[in-house]
């Protein structure tokens, strides 16, 4: 698979977005960010992102509801929860809803990396590797 | 249908004795009919369904029911002569109610199972390999990986949730691979493609997350899974007949759980159930979860030679990476033979070329092909053998017999069993020390698979095609041994192939069914030819042409006939379909020798029509007793009057002509029978079945003895009535029509179910007769061979008419199975029919 992957990150915590952006960036990533769930189902469904990496807990619309949105809409999208408190039951309902993996705040971009680089691998991409290496 | 407990007593004692005789005799025989066609429904749905299920239970109950009320009418007619019956019946519903009632709904069986949890005690829950698996993971917990089960539970709720059952049956009914490839082909990806589009449950998808969250932090993300079929891997191993899917990432698997179970409608899964025989019910799909194991080299282990189990020696197939192309027989493996006692050694050994490797590095993303450097040397070395060939030794230990093992040898350095199943060998010792044939072989070499000597046809495959046209008894020559054989090999004399590995599952097939073969023939594609006639011994690795060993041919008669008949289906079976009383005239044809609910109804219809007979002589003093029927036309037929049928006369007479029986069905039904169109001549005894070679006694009739020809069939009629009844064991033609001015009380009944032939042929048949009365305006029925056809309420002429048509019908369709063996034939068989050209079927 070629060309730049098509990242969609959903967090309702604005600075979580504004670190993770460019830090993604720098791997020739095409990120999104959204401070809200709603505002991320209207995009999806203009646009068929690779990765979508969302935090469960928010307002209005939750990270499981766009999961299985995504889902729902496209098979082959990635999915990768962002839970700020790991319990049994988000983990469960999220294998059961068919997310790729979690992420447990606080966690440092690059451990993000490495997950959304297993998601490219999985995906038949060769993965993500730094745009100026 | 409902059996109404109405008893004959209910029926008031003013009753002209010949009206209430019909009026019980016409009950009896509705309800007897009905019985028998529940049978036949349920004999397909205790092949597809649990005993545990409604869909099972109410036709059972129906069927205990309706066996007490035949119990009761018979008694009731008898004055309690059969009494013994009640108890006969009593005993069997005791015995069928304790056995539904132990069989627990599927609700309350675990949908997750561990793999550590699994055992051969909970077969039924996970299916063969996992239960094999997981004793081995009790004991050898180091050597066999974690993982766990999605139960057969899961599979049924997966079935019932998404409506499957019925789908897949109607789909699956009456489907003849021989005759209707395409369409066999067109349903099977049908059953396959509404399994891929169903939702998994949420309870099932749950008890998958489940099971992974059992593993402790980080979840593995890639896994491995794979079909644990019951009844995989006993009797027959089902090999290769499921699919495994490896290196499924973590949130596609309840995609591959799907896949898996629409594996089990692949064709040569389905096609391998009805060749071994077995049910629906018999193999339920459980699901085996494991994390992948990153793979240096992995392969099959035999832990004796299967060509010869009395060598001392083990078999070791072995590629870099998954071993999966190996066991699909598509990629060569080195192959290792070693001793199996001290000093241990590697006495034989033949390296393979391969290019490519199926790598299992799971940072790679997992499913793809890539060179391998790693690829030059021998996938396995000298310290791993020996720790293989002990693993062997120690899981042949615990199971007590020779075994098939599917191993890993991880980047760890670890080894792994992945799977162990049974090794089919041949114990027969080798006939001679050598070859003792003189005479030069067409063709040499090669590894024999399973051995023996075997005599036929060659048959050429080249495409999936022309393999799946291979006919009965040929030996099969193919470039490569994949698993798509294995729908023919239980049918083959031999086969040959030019690749194909000795681990491989068509490899373990042709061992199953005791196929002589030999893989590794170089050349033999190009070399042999369709229809030429070959001796293979298997044993020494010769190929002869012509038919070297005649009584070899007989040998491969008698295993195919194993292979087609299937065995009992289990106790409910045996409670309520099985038929022990088969023969009339046998002193243990007793009510207190019926075993089965068919025993009884067969049991009952007998003394009934008996019992009508008598009371025919107490009510009609002046009347005839039963008569032969005197004409040209052999059928051997005892005629009795219900009652103004036959013509008043002083003296009693032992027969009557045709012409002298004022019935109009009967004159109507005779006028097809004696149609000079249809020829009966030169048949000096023609059951009146001739529908049927229902008379002879088949290798495929399951019921045994049945009654012979020349023993009275009974046809018993009236001014406006006639029951025509043949009943032969569960096989029978019958003839129940009446027919006055008024149309409304109109009637005329056909029902026809007939054995003595292969499983195709009866479908034939049964259609040929679905396709002629639904051209003939009758309403028809058809499941599996019995169909019913029907008029109701129409004009005394139209009635008539069909009772002729039946007649013609009746001579006509005794022939049919020598005419008709494909679907080509039958519809020109129903095309001459109705045009009325008759001449064919002479």
């Amino acid at each position: 698979m070629n060309g730049s992957l098509q990242i969609m990150l959903v967090d309702d915590e604005p600075i979580v977005g504004k670190r993770l952006k460019p830090a993604l960036a720098k791997y020739g990533l095409e990120v999104e960010v959204f401070e809200d769930g709603p505002g991320a189902l209207r995009r999806l469904r203009e646009k068929e992102f690779d990765i979508v990496v969302t935090d469960v807990r928010m307002e209005d619309v939750d990270g499981m509801q766009v999961l299985e949105y995504v889902l729902a809409n496209s098979k082959r999208t990635k999915v990768i929860i962002i839970t700020g408190y790991a319990t049994v039951e988000v983990a469960r309902e999220a294998l059961v809803k068919g997310a790729f993996d979690f992420i447990a705040k606080p966690f440092k971009p690059d451990d993000l990396r490495a997950v959304i680089d297993r998601a490219a691998k999985a995906l038949g991409h060769p993965g993500i590797r730094k745009s100026d290496d | 249908m409902r059996f109404k407990p109405r008893g004959v007593s209910g029926d008031s004692t003013r009753i002209d004795p010949i009206h209430r005789r019909s009026r019980i005799l016409r009950r009896f025989l509705a309800a007897n009919s009905e019985l028998l066609e529940l049978m036949a429904d349920l004999e397909t749905d205790l092949n597809h369904l649990e005993p545990g299920e409604s869909h099972i239970r109410q036709p059972i109950l129906r069927l205990l029911e309706g066996s007490l009320l035949l119990a009761e009418n018979l008694n009731l007619l008898t004055r309690d002569r059969h009494k013994a019956l009640y108890d006969a019946q009593r005993t069997i519903e005791k015995e069928v109610r304790g056995y539904l009632s132990a069989a627990a709904p599927s609700a309350d069986r675990p949908l997750v199972i561990p793999l550590d949890k699994a055992s051969s005690g909970k077969v039924r829950d996970v299916g063969g390999k996992a239960a094999r698996l997981g004793e081995l993971r009790v004991v050898m917990s180091e050597i066999v990986p974690p993982g766990f089960v999605i139960s057969t539970s899961a599979y049924r709720l997966f079935l019932e949730r998404n409506n499957l059952h019925e789908q897949i049956r109607g789909l699956l009914k009456d489907l003849s691979f021989i005759t209707e490839r395409d369409l066999f082909r067109e349903r099977t990806a049908t059953v396959r493609s509404l399994v891929e589009a169903s939702p998994v449950p949420r309870e099932v998808a749950e008890a998958i997350a489940n099971g992974i969250m059992q593993f402790p932090l980080p979840w593995p993300s890639h896994w491995a899974v794979r079909s644990s079929a019951v009844g995989e891997d006993g009797r027959l191993s089902f090999a290769g007949q499921f699919d495994s899917f490896l290196n499924v990432p973590r949130d596609e698997l309840q995609d591959a759980y799907r896949k898996v179970i629409a594996s089990r409608y692949a064709d040569r899964a389905v096609l391998y159930r009805l060749a071994g025989g077995f049910t629906e019910v018999d193999t339920p799909m459980a699901v085996l979860f494991m994390p992948m194991l990153d793979a240096q080299s992995a392969g099959v282990l035999y832990t004796r030679d299967p060509a010869d189990e009395s060598a001392d020696l083990m078999l070791i197939n072995s590629v870099h990476g998954l071993a999966d192309q190996l066991v699909q027989g598509r990629a060569l493996a080195d192959i290792f033979v070693a001793s199996r006692s001290q000093p241990w050694k590697v006495v034989d050994q033949q390296l393979a070329t391969r290019p490519k490797m199926l790598t299992t590095t799971v940072e790679d993303g997992g499913d793809r092909t890539a060179p391998s450097e790693s690829c030059d040397g021998p996938s396995l070395c000298g310290e791993d053998l020996r720790l293989l060939v002990e693993i062997g030794l120690k899981i042949e230990r615990r199971f007590g017999r020779p075994q098939d093992i599917e191993w890993v040898l991880t980047k760890e350095g670890r080894l792994m069993v992945v799977q162990a199943r049974p090794l089919r060998t041949e114990h027969r010792p080798v006939h001679g020390g050598q070859s003792v044939e003189v005479r030069n072989a067409l063709m040499e070499g090669g590894v024999t698979i399973f051995p023996g000597r075997t005599v036929g046809p060659a048959y050429v495959a080249r495409t999936s095609e022309q393999l799946a046209e291979a006919p009965e008894r040929a030996i099969l020559v193919v470039e490569d041994a994949t698993p798509e054989i294995g729908a023919a090999v239980p049918f083959l004399a031999g086969l040959i192939s030019e690749r194909g590995n000795p681990g491989g599952h068509a490899a373990t097939l042709a061992r199953e069914f005791g196929v002589p073969s030999l893989f590794g023939v170089e050349g033999a594609i190009d070399l042999l030819q369709t229809g030429q006639v070959l001796s293979i011994d298997a044993t020494h690795r010769k190929v002869f042409e012509g038919a070297l060993w005649p009584e070899v041919e007989e040998r491969v008669e008698v295993r195919m006939r194993r292979a087609r008949t299937g065995e009992s289906v289990g106790p409910l079976h045996d409670w309520l379909l099985t038929l022990n009383l088969t023969d009339p005239l046998s002193v243990s044809f007793r009510a207190s020798k019926c075993r089965s609910v068919h025993d009884i109804i067969r049991f009952a219809h007998e003394k009934v029509v008996a019992a009508v007979f008598d009371l025919g002589d107490e009510a009609v003093t002046r009347g005839q007793k039963a008569v032969r029927l005197d004409s040209k036309v052999p059928l051997g037929l005892t005629v009795m009057d219900l009652g103004g049928a036959f013509p008043k006369t002083d003296k009693p007479r032992r027969s009557l002509t045709p012409e002298e029986i004022d019935s109009r069905p009967f004159q109507a039904l005779w006028r097809g029978i004696a149609d000079p169109a249809v020829s009966w001549a030169g048949r000096s005894r023609v059951s009146v079945s001739g529908f049927a070679s229902v008379m002879v006694k088949s290798v495929t009739d399951p019921y045994g003895s049945i009654r012979q020809l020349g023993e009275r069939n009974y046809l018993i009629v009236s001014p406006e009535y006639l029951n025509l009844n043949a009943r032969l064991a569960y096989h029978f033609a019958m003839v129940d029509a009446f027919v006055c001015e008024v149309p409304e009380n109109n009637y005329v009944n056909f029902r026809f179910r007939g054995g003595a032939a292969s499983a195709e042929r009866r479908d034939l048949r049964a259609r040929f007769l679905a396709e002629v009365l639904l051209n003939s305006k009758f309403g028809v029925n058809r499941r599996g061979d019995l169909v019913t056809g029907w008029l109701r309420r129409h004009s005394r002429n139209e009635s008539e008419e069909g009772l002729a048509l039946l007649g013609r019908l009746m001579a006509c369709a005794r022939q049919l199975d020598m005419l008709m063996d494909n679907k080509g034939a039958l519809d020109r068989c129903v095309e001459r029919f109705l045009e009325g050209n008759y001449q064919e079927f002479a």
